[in-house]
């Protein structure tokens, strides 16, 4: 019973961190391919999926490379990597709160939507390469992971299944988040995502802090503020839902803390101000101002 | 039709190098490693070295997990800065990593835990004459 148990535990144990490290890159991923699903664009959400296919081979060879030669993964740079593609994100986001805000308005107009259809071809690249990168930035580091738990020195079965139905329900997730914002209807599609998207985005910037401090490049404002490890508990499920999706640490420090505040704010009075005023005349006026 | 084809490919070939790789890959590296190793537990409760301290020169922190997966991750500080970690170290996981330090104090820093994250480590200048690397237990 007692290696039962041990079993148990190692399977949460790695599913945990299997889920944490695949839900950061399957979350942008599925918001993604909703956003450009809910502009009409089949095709392009194909590509999203071809692009974080592709940045899973690249992952998995590089993965595969390290262990052939028997290298460690470069911590440093993986965090440099880490930082660099979280800021991006950040900024694709933010973009896309900002357009959605902006175009919340008119939509059932038909000419909105030829301007929306302009707009989203416009950056389709950029919403394409946003997937690649958002699962080369996670990737690496989950298949170094999962080839460390087929070398466990006990039950390495257990080790690696629970890493791959970690990262399988965090593909899951995302499909699922992709399936649901599909589902919604477009209006209701940015005004629940607006809301979302920043707090992701303002999680992405902490993490952004969090990793630029594990790269070397940040030391400053690095004292523990709170203390939310009652919340976020460490090595449970519920942890990796926090931490990847919210980007919240179990002890954040000053610098995570102040970045968080300091774009939730601002981009949460952004997105939700305007829309309590608005009234179906406000709208009208608007839909009328732009024929 | 093809990408997909080179998917289970690559899926494949990770797993069979994986497990052709565990044998080979695992213990040699940890006794190939030259200089002074210093083997750290990490546990539910924070982590514990098995020396606090050390001598000059290229050191080896063999890390291994014996909790239930509170801690996951050692860091290896000075004055509050990162400067060699090791992530995702599962229980039952293993991992090493190297880094050339000079004398001084050092912070072994394992967080999630239930005690203090916090792990001093004292680096001593080398003997001049040839170093007598401490084996990990």
């Amino acid at each position: 019973l007692a290696s039962l148990i041990g079993r148990v535990r190692t399977v949460l144990a790695t599913f945990v961190i299997g889920l944490r490290e695949g839900l950061e890159a399957s979350l942008i991923v599925g918001i993604i391919a909703a956003f450009l699903r809910q502009q009409g664009k089949p095709r392009l959400v194909r590509q999203v999926l071809v692009g974080a296919g592709c940045a899973a081979l690249i992952c998995m060879a590089a993965g595969v490379g390290l262990t052939v030669l028997n290298a460690e993964l470069p911590q440093r740079q993986q965090e440099a990597m880490e930082t660099v593609i979280g800021l991006f994100a950040v900024a694709m986001v933010t973009y896309m709160v900002v357009w959605m805000a902006r175009h919340a308005q008119g939509l059932k107009q038909e000419l909105e939507r030829s301007a929306a259809d302009a707009l989203v071809t416009g950056t389709a690249g950029a919403l394409v390469a946003m997937a690649f990168l958002a699962v080369l930035r996670e990737g690496l580091e989950t298949v170094v992971f999962l080839i460390a738990t087929f070398n466990a020195s006990t039950s390495a079965t257990a080790a690696a299944g629970g890493a791959i139905l970690g990262i399988l329900v965090a593909i899951a997730v995302g499909y699922g988040i992709y399936r649901g914002g599909v589902r919604l209807n477009l209006a209701r599609f940015f005004r629940v995502t607006g809301a979302v998207l920043v707090l992701i985005a303002a999680g992405l910037l902490a993490t952004a802090a969090h990793t630029a401090h594990e790269a070397g490049w940040i030391d400053v404002g690095q004292t523990p503020v709170l203390d939310l490890s009652w919340l976020v508990r460490p090595g449970t499920p519920w942890s990796s839902l926090f931490t990847g999706m919210l980007g919240i640490q179990p002890r954040p420090v000053v610098l995570e803390v102040l970045l968080w505040v300091f774009y939730l704010v601002p981009m949460s009075a952004f997105v939700l101000w305007p829309r309590h005023r608005r009234s179906p005349h406000a709208s009208a006026a608007t839909a009328g101002a732009t024929q | 039709v093809t990408r997909w084809a080179y998917g289970l490919l690559s899926v494949v070939a990770t797993t069979s190098l994986a497990g052709c790789g565990a044998p080979t890959g695992s213990t040699p590296t940890e006794q190939s490693t030259p200089g002074p190793h210093v083997a750290v537990v990490l546990t539910d409760d924070g982590c514990k070295p098995s020396e606090t301290t050390v001598s000059a020169g290229t050191v080896t922190f063999d890390v291994t997990n014996t909790g239930s997966g509170a801690v996951t991750e050692l860091e290896l500080q000075r004055n509050g800065r990162i400067l060699a970690e090791k992530e995702n170290i599962a229980p039952g996981l293993n991992g090493h990593f190297s880094i050339t330090l000079t004398p001084g104090s050092y912070e072994l820093y394992c967080p999630g835990g239930s005690g203090p994250a916090n792990q001093p480590l004292t680096v001593h200048a080398a003997p001049s004459t040839s170093s007598t690397p401490t084996t990990a237990p």
